[in-house]
Order: C-alpha cells, then structure tokens, then sequence
C-alpha cells in the first residue's frame, strides 16, 4: 500500500492511494473556536434546512454539536473507536483483514438522539469550594463540559474515500472537497463505517449513502458554508486552508501572504489544532480547545495522543501542545484578536487580510475588500440637551 | 381530485416529519463490480452529478422578514423561497452582493461586529408555519353560549368551526353588552412588538373602548423593582456591544448563552480582551462554562453575596468617594427617629416645605430639599437638582450627629451611607456570608478586591434571581450599591443588567401616540390579583404573600369584591376580566399557580370570565381551553407589517410576510379593527366612548387604507424615531437616535448631572417609603425565602439561622424547583415544531417517535380542530427534570425513568434525567430540581392516579406577591419620556412635558409573583427500560474522561 506524509502526525502511514505531487493551491478548511460557541446548534439547523430535509433524511445531522463529554452523534462515536486503537496507529494501519479501514457500523439506535447529553455536565459538586479555571496557575474546571461542534473534516487523507470500494468519493481538485458520487453509489456503506466522524450517512429511503457537501454550490459562488455564515456565536472562520506566506495577492488591492486560517492553523503562533488528527485521515476542520477543560482530554481529543511528540506542534510533549496553545487562545495576541474579529463579519470567503493597530480588513478571492471594521466601535454621543437614553 | 395550492402546501409541511423505516436500515451488503476510477484522490472523471445539489439549493426568488419572539432579541432573516414556499431561512449580511433581501444591518450604522444574527428558532419559521398544531380557523366552543358560558366544558369541549364574521360578531355582541367597559380585558406577553398591526391594536381598541389592558410582564416576576427602588428606572440595560468592553464581569443566576442568543458574543469576546467573568449559580449552568471562576450558591441567598462583597469593598476602602457622594444619597441625612431623609426646610429657616399630597409632586424640589454635612462640619442644603459636580460640598459620606430643627426639638442622624456600612459591617462579613451562601470566603474576598480593581465592571443578574421573592428587589439594591461605590454606572462597559423580558418599549417613545390616541388610555391592569384572587374561589391573601401581611392591613380596592390589597395603593387598578382576550400569549401554559389558575380563574363555575378569546397560531393550551379561537397568521404569512425594538441592540425592525397564507387566518389588526366596525353598528352614538370605533382602525378596513401611516405618524412624534422614514424599512433595520450608541443606561446623569429618576435625584439606597420601613425593609439586607429555605422563613439571617422550616424538615419537601427559560423554544414558542422540540427534549427527543426498546408514556400529540376532529402529530419528545446522581440514587431513580414532583399547590409526572450539574441536597440544604421552561401538557405523560389533572410544568409553583411593591409612594420615571429633559423636547413629542410619576405602573412598578420560592418533593413513578446513562457509564467512559482511552497514549494509557 503507498505511504502518505502525514504532517500532523509527523510521519508517514499507509493509505490506499497515492496523494497528488503538489497541494492544491486553493483548499477548503475552517477553524472553530469553541471558546465563543454557545451550543445554538444555529449551524446545525442551518445546515439540515439546506441539505437534508428530505424523505429518508430525518434523522440526519451533518453538522451537529456535541457536549463533551456526555454528547455523541452517533452515540458514543469517538469512544468506540479510541479504544480499538492502539496509541500510534492510524484507521488505516488499524484495518482489519480484507478492509482498508478500521470502523464500525452506528446502530440504528445510536443514530436517533442528536442531543444526547446536550448541556450536561462531568464532574463532582464542588461542595464547600469553588470551581476556577487560571491557566497561570495551572488550573482548569474540575467540573466541566464544552460544546464541540462537528461536521465533515474534508480531509487530506479521507477515509470514506479510501473505503468506497466503488471509488464513488472523491476529493475534487479544485477545492478538496469530499464528495459522495450520487449517482455511483449503490449503498454499500463501507464510507458510514469507514469514515472515524460518523459523517457520511445513509438514506434508507433511497438506498444510497449521502454525504456533507462543504456547501460547494456555495464556495464555487465565493461564500463560505452554511454552518459558518449562521454562527450567531461568532465562532467560525472559513477559507483557503493552503494559502501559505509566500502565495500571491489574489487581486486589485488585496496583500498577498497567508489566509487568515492558515495563520491560525500554520503560523509560529498555532492557535487551532485538528480533531483526532490520530485517526490518520488529516481533517481540515481545526478547532481553538476550551480553556477551562483539563488538558488531558483534550490531548485525547486534539493531538496525535502519542507519548513521543513527532509533529512540529510547540512545546516538548502534546499535553505541552495543547497547555500552549490554551494560553494562546485565553490571552491571544494582537495579531490572532485581529483575525477573530473576521470570524462572522461577511458571508464572503476571506482570502486575505490585514491587521493594523486599530482595524481589521479582509479581501474575498477576486481581491475585493468585503471585511473592514475597527477592533472596537467608537462611542458615539449625541450632541444637544433634548437627547437622552431613557426616552 | 385536484388539490388546491393551499392544501398542497399544508400537506406537503404536514408529511415531513416521518420515522424511519426499519427494515430498510439493513441495507446491502454485495458489491458489485464497476469500472474503477483511477485514483479519486486526484481526479474524477464524471462530475454532473454535482447539479443534484445545485439543484436543493436552488431558488427562486429572495424575500426577508423578521423574528421576533420574547427572545426580546428580532433578527432580520432571508427566506429562500421556492413555488412561493420558503424552503429556509438565512441570517443577512453587510452590504451582500448579490444583494438578497434587505441590505443588512449597515444602514442601521453599526459596524460588521453585528454580523450575523438569527438563531436556530429563527431558521425554524417555515417549519413552524407547516406544524400540525396550526389553528387553521375561527372556532368556537361548543359548550358555550353568550348568556350561558357553561366555563366547566373548557379545555373539555369540542370546537365548531365558525366564519370570521360570526366569530367577531360574536364578540362585538359581547362587547357592547358589557355593563361595566372596563371589564374588556386585552392581555398580551410583550411590550414592545407587535406594536401596530397585532396586539398593540388590541391595546388601542381596548383604550378607545374603556377597557383594561395587562401583561405578563410584571407578575411574570420579569420587572426587577430594585431596579426602580434604587434608580426610579424601569430597568438599566445597555446595547449587548457594550458588554465586550467590560474588564470584569460578574454573572449570577442568569443563563445568557441560552436566552440571548443573537449577541451573545459580545460577552464572550470580553474574554479574549483581557476581560475576566466569574459566574454565581447553584447549579453548573450552562453559562458557567463561559467563566473563569464559579462561585457555587445556595439558592435563594443571592443578596447576601453582593452585600458581601460589599463588605470588603467597604472594609479595605476600595469604594470612589467622590462618585458616591456626587450620584448617590449615601452622603444624605436620615433621621434616625422616623427613618425619613432629613429635609432642608426642617433644618433651615428659609426653605419652604414641599406639598404634602403625593399629587402634586412631580418634578423638582416637590418632595423638598435634603441636607447633608459639608466638609467644614455645616449642614448644607441639598436639592433634588444638585447632583454630580453641581453638588454643592464635599459632603462627608460618615457622619452621625444629633442636629436642633427650626422646631427647636433635636434630632439624631446619620448619612445613608453610615446606616448602610453600619448594617452591611455588622451582619455580612464574608464568614457570616459563607454560612449563608456556602461560597467560600476566600473567594468571596477575591472576587471583590479583583472586580473592585478592574477598572469596567459590569454585572449581571436575570430571571433565576428575579423570581425570587426576596432577590427581586434585595439582590438587585445590593448590586447597586456595589456597582455606585465602584462608579460602575454610565460608561461603556460598565453597569448592572437584567434583560429579563420584551418590556422596553419606552424606545419607541411616539408609542403613546397609536396606543393611547387622543388622551384615551387603557386602564394598566394589575393581573397578579387576577390570578391571585379573582377565582370563584379564594386563596388566602396570607399563603400568597408568604406571611409578609398579617401585619399590613388588607381592605378591598377598586371593582374587587375580595380582600386583596394593602392600603395606599389606589393605583392598583382592579376589574374582572369578563371578556378576556388574549393576543400574542400562551397564558394557561405560562401562568403560574396553574392548577389554581385552571380551576378557580378558568373553569370554575362562578367565574367572572364569560368569554375567553385565544388569538393564536397554535392549538396551545391556552386555546384548547378558549371560548373562542381565532387563528392568526405565522409571521411568514402577515400581510401587514409591524414594529419591534428590544432591549440589548439599537435596531427597529419592521416584519412583513413572505408567502400566502395558507389558513384561513387573520392578524390580530385585522380582526380587532372588524370588531370596532361591528361595535359602531352595535352601540349607539351616545353611549360609546369616541365618536367612531371604526375611525381609528380605517387604515385596516379603507379599500385604500394603508397601515405603515399608523406607524410614520408614531415615528413622527417620538424622539428615537423621528427622522426614520417607515419606507425606509423595507430595506432593512435601521438605528433608533438615542444619546449614545451604544446606548449606556444614565449616561447623562453621569456625564451631565441630570438627576436620577428618584425623590432625591440620586440612587437612593436607605428608602423612606412608609411601606419600606413598615416591613423593615427600608435599608440593604438578605432575608430568608418565604418558602424554600431549610431555615426560619421570611426573616434575616440572624434570627433564621436558628429555625427551621418546617416543611422542609416536617414535611420533607426538599427541593427547589427550577424553571429556567430554554434555548430551543421561546417560552412555549417553537414548543411543537420538530426540530426544535427534539433538541429541547434532549436525551429524549428522537425523530423515531416512539422508538423500539423506548417505553413513552406520553401519549400522541393531537390539536383538536372542528367538530371533534383532531390534528395528530408525532411525539418527537418529551419534557424531563433533571436531578443530581445522589438525590436520584436516593429515591432509586436513572435516566429515562419517571418522577412524581409534587408540592403544595400541585404536583406532576416527568421524566428524570441525571445531571451532574445539578445542585444536591448534599451540598447543605435544597436539592435542585431543574425544568426548561415552557413545555406543553402534551410533553407530559398523564398520572394514572389522577389521569384527568393538570399536566404542565407550572403545576407546582405559586404566585407569590410583595405587599412591598404595592405602594403608591414610590416615585420613578413612567415608561415613556425623560422628565429631565421633557421640556427641551418639541411640544409634538409624545412625551413633551413627562413628570414623574408614583405608583402602579404597568413594567415599571408592580408586584412581580414571584414563583422560585416554592419547595417541593420527588419520588420515583415509573421505572423505563431504556437509559441513555448505560452508554455513558462504563469503563470506556472513565478512561475518555480522564483522557486515557487509547493504550499507550500521550496521556495515560490504559490501566
Ligand atoms: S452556530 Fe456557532 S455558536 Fe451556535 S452552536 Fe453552532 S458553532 Fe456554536
Ligand atoms: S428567536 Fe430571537 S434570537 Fe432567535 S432568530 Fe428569532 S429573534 Fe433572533
């Protein structure tokens, strides 16, 4: 089997099919930041009123959001699969005889409660105490919970893809969204079991496996996804996860340089880390971790989870990873604050950008400025004796 | 057969919702053989499958509207529409391109900080709009007949459906046969939307004929009176952008991230700003999540925690002198003889006496000037108009002395700010405070020096506090006092909250104008009585006040028959409601006390109520027990357009429909304008109220009428409006003018020396009211729950802490009950709509409606529609009462089982979901039971001991009320205009030379009915046979917790 580069892992691993020579120079990717997120689940009913509303569709949520630790779309989905691999090994290199990945098929039971555990809790009661989270001090929630929003990763290395024996899912190469061939797809299921986020799906009523689109229709106009566009809680930003330091201005006034992503994702001053980057699959959904949840879980959830640290995240160790990175995200310097005020400005993808001392701009890729505003609104007074705020 | 548009679209709404086949789940598992596709991670050869889903998100056309529940927030939305049905909602955008809808919030001139807005509710309408509880139209109760009303057959009756004209001939029949007109009653939820064309013609109907006109607002406990005790303002709430400038926030008892959805970002952005949040609960809330230290608190406690930190405040000198003396009456005089503010004409020759009757006094130096000690040790005269830099001394905020009167008799005083430091000094040290709250000292004491330090506070509080009987006002002092002696008021950032409620319609302040047209006004009634008193039956005034009025002298008031109300509140309006028509509200769902609501307001046989008309969307509870229903329109179908503004954003917004209706609905303009136009056929010229009913409503009924002229008339004649062009807002919102953007509550007091709306003109914290110091309540203090407390009821915790309540150690009932407002549903809104409802119902809502291995007790949802037929719906979920691990292992309970809750006004039958965020009964006193607010009977299973009961959550609650807030001493700021500058105004302002005003106010000032104080107990009912928890609570789940799940892992490994 050929051997794929896995820059989030810092190795290489097995997968089915030999990647392209260059990356795209366009490719989708989002980042969350689940410290703004609410849990409206606004993404969520944006996104099933817009794909799947139709017969055989019910029960599917392509974009949900989960209450660690207690939720699970399907139930349960990640655990499952965390204890059937061991530390280090990939999906793939966790296949069983005959399959190119390892998963499970979701009961049909598991599927039926979205909100499972929606807003719970884990932890004791602090009786007599008080609960506090200062990353200075080392301390986090002892009692805890935090809303992880979940959708299809379009991943580098997808592993529906990989398990379709049909080769009816693809990665288009315009924009490395993950697609599900409608047409060619004749409901064998090996992409639901396959896939390690539960996201393609099937429709008994048609016979035939759907998957999350990464709103193309949308992206091929310029705008960004549904779930992203919806986010009341101002918590997405979507773009061109490829576009790195050196790539050009994509036109008229807008600089060149990095994607406001890309920097969250690339720079010296990672912010955003991707969810279970040890299941292989390289998913470009990349998340800004809670900072009052204890950061052994997060370990868990949001690095390769290997005792030996490969990739080239910071600090000595992955638990040292995600410590850094929560302190970059509790105290973010001018430069990210600068980014996350672009975070649900405009629907328009935002190619590139610029932070200055008092303002934010963003240009869309034909290099027209759709984002400018301050860091802060001046406050504006009303000059007169008849004004008041108690009219 | 053919089938009518209309029916097409109902059906097709009706089908969309349906459980999956099971069989079809096991689906192939052959593969058969197929070219192969060289390597999809590259290249794909044939992509036109891809129109499939160009082809969904296909449509035809853009059009927008807005939502605009009790969230109290309004987003504008797109709606997609598709064969003219909108197939879904999306939220708007800053100058989109290709413009789609309204242009976005930018004409409203904010910035792209506001983008986007609109929640999942919102992307909801359309489906709300096909639901099967729709009421598709007018019906009326068989049971029922003018002269015989027959109230037992309600919520029992079938319905027969009727024409539009037989329906509103009916009431205008009604109507113009009443004896007494004041006994039309127009009962609505929310104050400020629906302004024009919905409930608000229903208000100016009601104040044309002479009716009465009430809301849920205030005895919804939504109003919190401290805010009027301290400020003499309904309630300071700023823009939700002023909330990311705070350094520190400190939020207790208020779920923010669930009931403001729109911008609640605001908040959350303080953080990445370098802004701390520390959160006071009992229970993990949600919002705890969002702080940086959680302060866990015995329920009820609430004011002593802020009379605590205010202790250390005072203590290690943290307070602004110079802000205190300048906008407070700390550093005024009170005598200690009477408890009254010492007045300058007592002191001083040549000051004159104020008037006495509370009539005359209105404005200025009407309730005499004050007197505080000036820097050199002299008495200085203070008046009402000298605060901020025009105060007059240095005053000394610590003195006590004996000062001679004019009279020649002496007199002992203190400064307000002595009596408040003497009191808080000796009964809140942080120790005292820990006993009472059990928040840790420690901590208490590190939150107060950090917030005292931080240099924006801001604080919050909310509907958990304010129906607290005691917290409502106590709590709410408290904060004041703290936030004044830290000159936390009237800047950006800075503040104490509540947004509790869609009450703040003094922004449209040409309102007066359409609603009380040509001086006519509705009488403001007082519904708490209503509900409290006006049954066939009565309650006993004592149980309903918590014991507060054995001492207080009750004698009837106004139209009452019935013993109810303290003296000296004349402006407590009393009327039965003898047609009660209610708008835009689910009152039998929401109301408190339901069960003796129900039997003694409702169906009782001596009820006064003999005709009760529901205008709603939805076959709600409320309508089920209406004498008649009439169906309005979804806010997707309107045909004419209305007005919201809100509380926590500058914006007005204008809805319209978007699609045909597909019912035979009416908006409540319309049917209220067919009712005046009966009523001038009906009532003789001499005997109505104004020349022509029809006059004022021509603009529904003229072939040419046009209604936007009722609201360009009321935009001409208020201050925040005048400018705005109603054309305008076709396009999308636009900004109300306001004195500051964004809008920071007192700013002008603070940056102008404007007085505040009290008789002192300053945020008054020792009360002279005769009821306050009656009730010993005239200074800042704690008392313990009229009912949910362990210890002696009603009292301060020195004498409470040595008792005990006795139905809580007697009588066992030990726990709170927890209604906090939900995030899927607004109130009862969105309560059946599919999506929503199975979020709201958490581990127990499924799209399966009743799936295998799932024993439901609820029965099928059915809405009965004409002649006995009914309207079924799948049961999609259900309601739950979360409890703690250990109080449920007590009573041999797990998830998914059922419980009996029961107290001593109702009980009720739920299912339990264990939750450790709950607070236990091992913490020290009231275990928590926590409920969402806002399900419907149909969420609840029937109770086979009492299968024909009252179901709902509100069974076990009370209405308690304050005999404190009914007074007519009190003086604020009426709803609408600003006294201070009500002369500068132009004379066609609406408001053009507002005074103060005393007493009764409809959101002002009222008593709340309180319901959080009640005790209750839970048993196991049923045991069911499906429990989510069994998934949660194996190894596995402990080794994910702890991060240990993969062997060999970063984190720990297996062990
Ligand atoms: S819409 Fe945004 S804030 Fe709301 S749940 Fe989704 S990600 Fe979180
Ligand atoms: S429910 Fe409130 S927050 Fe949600 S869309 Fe409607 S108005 Fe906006």
């Amino acid at each position: 089997m050929p051997q794929v580069k896995n820059p989030q892992l810092g190795r290489e691993h097995d997968y089915p099919y030999e990647r392209r020579e260059e990356e795209r120079d366009y490719h989708w990717g989002m980042v969350i930041n689940t410290n703004r997120c609410i849990n409206c689940n606004t993404c969520s009913f944006a996104c099933k009123s817009t794909w799947t509303s139709g017969k055989g569709e019910e029960y599917m949520w392509w974009m949900n959001v989960e209450t660690e630790p207690y939720g699970g779309y399907p139930m349960g989905w990640d655990m499952r699969l965390l204890d059937d691999l061991d530390a280090g090994q990939t999906i793939f290199e966790a296949a069983e005889q005959g399959e190119k990945v390892r998963g499970y098929i979701a009961d049909k039971e598991e599927w039926e409660y979205p909100a499972l555990g929606d807003d719970q809790v884990h932890g004791e009661y602090p009786t007599g105490e008080v609960v506090e989270s200062d990353l200075e001090e080392g301390k986090h929630h002892d009692i805890w919970q935090f809303y992880l929003p979940r959708l299809c990763n379009h991943c580098k290395n997808p592993a529906c893809l990989a398990a379709c024996p049909r080769q009816a899912i693809y990665k288009r190469e315009e924009d490395g969204i993950v697609l599900l061939d409608q047409e060619r797809c004749r409901g064998y299921r090996r992409c639901v079991k396959g896939c390690p986020y539960h996201k393609p799906m099937y429709n008994p009523e048609t016979g035939v496996s759907e998957k999350p689109v990464g709103c193309y229709p949308r992206i091929e106009e310029g705008f960004v996804p549904r779930c992203v566009s919806s986010c009341i809680g101002k918590t997405r930003l979507h773009g061109n996860i490829n576009r790195g330091p050196d790539a050009e201005s994509p036109g008229g006034d807008a600089p060149g340089g990095r994607s406001p992503i890309n920097y969250l994702v690339h720079s010296d001053e990672k912010v955003a880390l991707p969810l279970y980057p040890q299941f292989g699959t390289r998913p470009q959904v990349f998340y800004m971790p809670p900072y009052h949840v204890p950061p052994e879980f997060l370990t868990q959830m949001f690095t390769p989870n290997t005792e030996v640290k490969l990739n080239d995240w910071p600090g000595d160790t992955y638990r040292e990873s995600i410590e850094i990175v929560q302190d970059r995200v509790r105290n973010p310097s001018h430069h990210v604050l600068g980014i996350l005020q672009l975070f649900g400005a405009t629907t328009e993808l935002i190619e590139t950008y610029e932070v200055t001392e008092h303002r934010v701009k963003g240009w869309n890729r034909e290099g027209e400025k759709v984002a400018d505003l301050p860091f802060e609104e001046e406050l504006e007074v009303r000059e007169g004796e008849q004004w008041t705020n108690q009219p | 057969m053919t089938l009518s548009r209309r029916d097409f679209l109902a059906a097709a709404g009706a089908g969309s919702v349906g459980a999956l086949v099971g069989t079809a789940w096991g689906a192939t598992q052959a593969v058969d053989p197929v070219t192969s596709v060289e390597n999809p991670l590259k290249s794909y050869p044939n992509r036109d499958w891809e129109q499939v889903y160009h082809d969904i998100y296909d449509y035809d056309e853009v059009d927008w509207t807005v939502c605009h529940p009790n969230c109290t927030q309004s987003c504008a939305l797109n709606f997609y529409m598709k064969n003219g049905v909108p197939i879904r909602a999306e939220q708007v955008y800053h100058n989109e391109d290709p413009s789609v809808g309204p242009s976005g919030y930018e004409d409203a001139g904010v910035t792209q900080h506001w983008n986007p807005r609109g929640c999942m509710k919102g992307l909801t309408l359309h489906r709300r709009t096909f639901e099967p509880s729709r009421i598709k139209y007018p019906m009326v109760r068989k049971g029922w007949d003018p002269d015989d009303p027959n109230p037992e057959g309600r919520g029992e009756d079938e319905f027969e459906r009727v024409s539009w004209d037989e329906a509103i001939d009916l009431i205008a029949e009604k109507m113009a046969n009443l004896e007494d007109e004041k006994r039309f009653h127009i009962f609505n939820a929310i104050k400020s939307d629906g302004l024009f064309t919905r409930h608000g013609s229903g208000r100016r109907l009601a104040s044309i004929f002479g009716g009465c006109e009430w809301t849920e607002y205030d005895w919804y406990a939504d109003l919190p009176p401290g805010h009027v005790i301290t400020t003499g303002y309904q309630t300071s709430d700023s823009d939700a952008s002023a909330w990311r400038q705070a350094d520190y926030t400190i939020i207790q008892g208020k779920n923010l991230i669930h009931n403001k959805l729109a911008d609640n970002h605001f908040l959350q952005e303080t953080r990445e700003r370098g802004g701390k949040m520390v959160g006071v609960y009992p229970d993990y809330a949600p919002t705890v999540q969002k702080c940086d230290r959680w302060l866990p608190v015995r329920p009820g406690s609430d004011p002593a925690f802020a009379l605590g930190i205010a202790y250390v405040i005072i203590d290690e000198e943290l307070y602004d002198a110079d802000f205190m003396r300048q906008f407070t009456s700390l550093p005024l005089l009170v005598r200690e003889d009477d408890g009254k503010y010492l007045r300058a004409h007592e002191v001083f020759e040549d000051h004159e006496a104020p008037p006495e009757d509370p009539e005359h006094q209105h404005e200025e130096n009407d309730w005499g000037d004050f007197v505080a000690v000036g820097e050199d040790g002299e008495l200085v005269a203070v008046t009402r108009e000298d605060v901020g830099e025009e105060t007059p001394t240095t005053a000394q905020l610590d003195a006590e002395r004996d000062v001679e009167l004019t009279d020649g008799s002496t007199v002992s005083v203190r400064t307000d700010f002595a009596r408040q430091r003497d009191n808080v000094m000796e009964r809140y040290d942080p120790e005292t405070v820990e006993d009472i709250t059990t928040i840790p000292a420690d901590a208490l004491k590190k939150t107060a020096r950090e917030f005292a330090e931080a240099e924006k506070g801001q604080w919050f509080t909310g509907e958990g506090i304010n129906h607290w009987f005691h917290s409502n006002d106590s709590l709410q002092r408290a904060i004041f006092f703290v936030q004044s002696m830290l000159g936390n008021i009237g800047d950006v950032g800075q503040g104490y909250y509540n947004y509790s409620g869609q009450y703040k319609i003094e922004l449209l302040d040409g309102y007066p104008h359409y609603v009380n047209p040509d001086g006519h006004a509705a009488h403001g009634m007082y519904p708490g009585y209503a509900f409290a008193f006006f049954g066939g039956e009565q309650l006993d005034p004592h149980e309903v006040r918590g014991d507060f009025d054995r001492e207080l002298e009750l004698v009837p008031q106004g139209d009452a028959e019935e013993p109810v109300m303290p003296t000296n509140a004349e402006s407590y309006t009393m009327s039965r409601p003898e047609i009660l028509w209610t708008m835009n509200c689910n009152l039998l769902n929401q109301t408190k006390h339901q069960e003796h609501v129900i039997e003694n307001f409702v169906k009782h046989p001596d009820t006064g109520n003999e005709c009760f008309i529901v205008s709603d969307m939805h076959m709600t509870y409320s309508a089920r027990h209406a004498d008649i229903v009439l169906p309005v329109p979804s806010w997707l179908e309107c045909e004419y357009p209305d007005i919201t503004v809100g509380p926590e954003n500058p914006f007005v917004h204008m809805d319209h429909g978007v699609m045909d209706p597909i019912y035979d609905t009416k908006q409540d303009g319309e049917a209220v304008a067919m009712v005046a136009e009966k009523l001038d056929e009906k009532i003789p010229p001499e005997e109505r109220n104004v020349d022509s009913y029809r006059e004022y409503f021509a603009e529904f009924l003229d072939e040419d009428g046009d209604v936007t002229n009722y609201i360009q008339d009321t935009f001409d004649r208020g201050m925040t409006t005048r400018g705005i062009n109603v054309d305008d807002l076709w396009d999308g919102p636009e900004r109300l003018n306001m004195k500051t953007y964004p809008r920071i509550p007192f700013y002008s007091q603070i940056h102008e020396d404007r007085p505040f709306y009290t008789k002192t003109g300053r945020m008054e914290f020792h009360k002279e009211e005769d009821r306050f110091l009656e009730l010993g309540r005239d200074d800042l203090d704690h008392v313990e729950s009229v009912e949910g407390t362990p210890y002696g009821v009603n009292q301060k915790w020195e004498d409470a802490k040595d008792e005990e309540n006795p139905l809580y150690h007697d009588e066992d009932k030990q726990f709170y009950y927890n209604t906090p407002h939900p995030k899927y549903r607004t109130h009862s809104s969105w309560g059946m709509t599919d999506w929503n409802l199975i979020w709201s119902a958490r581990d127990f809502g499924s799209v399966n409606a009743d799936p295998e291995g799932t024993e439901r007790l609820v029965d099928d949802f059915s809405f009965p529609t004409g002649d006995g037929e009914t309207e079924d719906a799948p049961p999609l979920g259900e309601a739950f009462v979360e409890i703690h691990p250990e109080d449920a292992a007590n009573i041999d309970v797990e998830t998914g089982d059922y419980v009996r809750i029961s107290g001593k006004r109702g009980d009720l039958v739920v299912r339990a979901m264990v939750s450790e965020r709950q607070r236990p009964r091992s913490a020290g006193d009231m275990g928590q039971l926590t409920i969402w607010h806002g399900w419907w009977p149909q969420h609840f299973p029937d109770d086979e001991e009492d299968p024909d009961g009252i179901k709902g959550y509100n069974t076990t609650t009370n209405i308690w009320l304050d005999p404190l807030q009914e007074t007519d001493d009190l003086v604020h700021k009426a709803v609408f205009g600003d006294p201070n500058v009500s002369e500068e105004v132009p004379e066609e302002i609406a408001w053009h030379g507002a005074e103060l005003e005393h007493g009764y106010e409809e959101t002002v000032w009222a008593p709340t009915g309180t319901n959080r104080d009640d005790l209750v107990d839970v048993e196991k009912y049923a045991e069911a046979d499906w429990k989510p928890a069994d998934a949660r609570k194996d190894d596995a789940f402990q080794s994910y917790v702890g991060g240990s799940l993969q062997d060999g892992a970063a984190s720990g490994g297996d062990d």
